[in-house]
């Protein structure tokens, strides 16, 4: 019996969790946003720290590792360092030469403290959770709009709902229901955002429709995660039924192999896969299945987790590539130009280990079923 | 009847089966119709879609396919065995035969609807070659035949046996109208198949390929004209999800499934 495919999956999960680490260690308190081939490891990112805190917690689990635990624990430690006042943090690498408060980047940092206070029920990440999270509640008009200038576009994104969901995150901890309200009236407008060919209006980055599948799965997934936390399936992932199946066929007919970007009627642009996408949709389409129990959806997720690990080093004689993902395949291409993002690594060792958990639930039932 | 055939690559034993049942049983086989593995608009597809990797694996799975052929010992060798056919080339078989062989780039090739109507083709058996569009559909007025290897309409798509059993769906072959969705047309008869004896997918999948050639042999065989052959709606409304290609993580996970089933059966 060929499990050769189970053993590659760890095989690269070891390798980027090892790569994340690494850019722990060259991050100067947080992880590295990025390594370059031309100009090396970047300086720490803030946000994308932040969400590296869950999927360290996870690593340690998965190998009852608690150095895992402890690197988490250090990368909160030095978010609580550099978050401001008023609860935010700002965006863009740290330190910063022009410092600004962002919605964005302070949602996902909330994903870390709220991990970190499940994990050990420290009271100084749940305050500090609150601190932000009472920021973004603030901040958020009666429409479920952030202000502008966090973001590129004219309106809030709809992929935003990634920092609903983190609202959400510190909400299921301290039960404080301004925070719930505002977090919802965002989910909702993105709801409306629906077209009835399963794109999202306003899920990219830019004005004109387009978006890359890493904005197209930061939407998709903050309104899974709002349904998950929220035992709301009906009201917030239900509707991307339409949503998940495009993406589904995509990734079938093109084995994995998605364009970067889509444009509103989903049609492909760009000569370039951006990996980061791939691998946070695969995360999708395990997350729909869970609710819908349909293996063809774990066929199509393993397919583009499988094409990213084919295009990943594990034995480079450059070793600060191994284990790393570039942001786009063929390299040089828009996302992430010539560089490996922090965040690659940090969904593809989410997706692998979703993954893996999915297969292994579904070898023990051929067992189970067996022996009764 | 005259009957058209396709056929995916020129040593696809299943369609020289077919073909082979169908003369034996009185009809006419007025064209083989075989869709070139090497042809530019085929690995510009590949490319397009999988990448040069695509490629490099269709090519393999190209050259074992034709090794396998040649020393498989399962059920389409053994159908092969008791209906004494020894060809393992299509175009071989049709010289032997004196039938039109005819080479081609795409499926849909004008070459190929000119064919039809020019041979007066009262029906077209599919055997693979890609999928079918409207004008060839069109070419034969809608009567194109299919052997698909799962139950419809609950397994559209690739792989279907393979799905049925892992979906804990009616494990069964399905004789088709082909329209122009994917495995939505009438459905004609559904066949079930043993799996009792069932050790490996490859297995499952040759003794669903049996069931359909021995389905689609006994549909024609009593058919003397085409306009007898009837398919029917299905009940249900909805369309269900398309299956593909099983990634090796499914695969794998059905293999053990098969060795769970068999260590039950034994």
């Amino acid at each position: 019996m060929n499990s050769k495919i189970l053993d590659s999956y760890k095989n690269h999960l070891e390798a980027t969790a090892k790569w994340c680490i690494k850019s722990i260690k060259n991050g100067r308190g947080g992880s590295c946003a990025h390594f370059s081939t031309l100009l090396g490891w970047s300086k720490p990112y803030p946000e994308t720290s932040g969400y590296l805190i869950p999927t360290l917690i996870k690593l340690g689990n998965f190998y009852r590792n608690k150095n895992y635990h402890q690197t988490a624990e250090n990368i909160g430690n030095w978010l609580l360092e550099i978050q401001k006042d008023d609860g935010s943090w700002n965006g863009g690498l740290h330190p910063n030469k022009n410092p600004k408060s962002s919605v964005f980047n302070t949602g996902q940092i909330l994903k870390g403290m709220a991990a970190l206070y499940n994990h050990n029920k420290d009271s100084k990440w749940e305050l500090s959770g609150f601190k932000g999270a009472e920021w973004l509640t603030k901040s958020i008009n009666s429409r479920g709009l952030w202000p502008a200038g966090d973001y590129r576009t004219k309106v809030t994104p709809s992929y935003y709902t990634h920092v609903a969901w983190p609202m959400l995150e510190i909400w299921s901890i301290n039960d404080e229901k301004s925070i719930k309200t505002a977090s919802e009236k965002h989910l909702n407008l993105v709801l409306n955002r629906i077209k009835k060919n399963g794109a999202i209006s306003n899920w990219g980055f830019d004005d004109d429709g387009t978006a890359f599948t890493h904005t197209i799965a930061y939407t998709i997934r903050g309104l899974q995660e709002a349904a998950r936390i929220t035992k709301n399936y009906e009201k917030y992932e239900k509707p991307l039924l339409k949503t998940i199946d495009v993406i589904y066929n995509k990734s079938e007919l093109f084995s994995g192999k998605l364009h970067a970007k889509y444009d509103q009627n989903w049609k492909g642009i760009g000569n370039y896969t951006c990996l980061t996408g791939n691998v946070q949709l695969a995360i999708c389409l395990t997350l729909f299945e869970k609710n819908n129990n349909d293996l063809r959806l774990i066929n199509s997720a393993s397919k583009l987790i499988d094409y990213v690990i084919s295009i990943q080093k594990l034995k480079s004689p450059l070793s600060a590539i191994n284990g790393a993902v570039p942001g786009s395949w063929p390299i040089w291409g828009k996302y992430m130009f010539l560089r490996y993002p922090n965040w690659a690594a940090k969904y593809l060792c989410d997706s692998i280990l979703m993954i893996l958990d999915r297969l292994n639930s579904e070898l023990e039932k051929n067992t189970s079923n067996n022996l009764s | 009847m005259r009957i058209s055939l396709t056929a995916g690559y020129d040593n696809s034993l299943p369609a020289i089966l077919i073909a082979n049942n169908l003369l034996n049983i009185g009809h006419e086989i007025v064209n083989v119709m075989v869709v070139s593995p090497f042809s530019c608009s085929r690995v510009k597809k590949i490319i397009n879609s999988q990448g040069l990797h695509g490629l490099k694996s269709s090519a393999k799975k190209l050259f074992l396919s034709k090794v396998k052929s040649l020393s498989d010992e399962n059920a389409i060798e053994q159908l092969a065995m008791k209906n004494g056919v020894t060809d393992r080339s299509l175009k071989k078989w049709c010289l032997a035969k004196n039938i039109n062989y005819i080479k081609l780039k795409t499926i849909n090739d004008t070459s190929a609807i000119r064919a039809l109507s020019e041979t007066d083709t009262d029906i077209l058996i599919y055997a693979g070659g890609g999928i079918l569009k409207g004008p060839i559909i069109d070419a034969v007025k809608g009567f194109v035949l299919n052997m698909h290897s799962g139950p419809l309409p609950e397994i559209r798509g690739m792989n279907a046996i393979e799905w049925a059993t892992l979906l804990k769906e009616r494990q069964s072959a399905t004789v088709h109208f082909i329209d122009r969705g994917i495995d939505t047309g009438k459905t004609i008869e559904e066949f079930p198949i043993s799996t009792e004896k069932i050790e490996s997918v490859r297995q499952l999948r040759a003794e669903a390929i049996v069931s359909g050639i021995n389905g689609l042999t006994k549909i024609l065989k009593s058919v003397k004209n085409k306009s007898e052959i009837e398919g029917r709606e299905s009940q249900i409304t909805k369309l269900y999800r398309q299956c593909y290609v099983m990634s090796p993580a499914i695969k794998y996970i059905l293999e053990k499934k098969i060795s769970e089933l068999r260590k039950d059966n034994i």
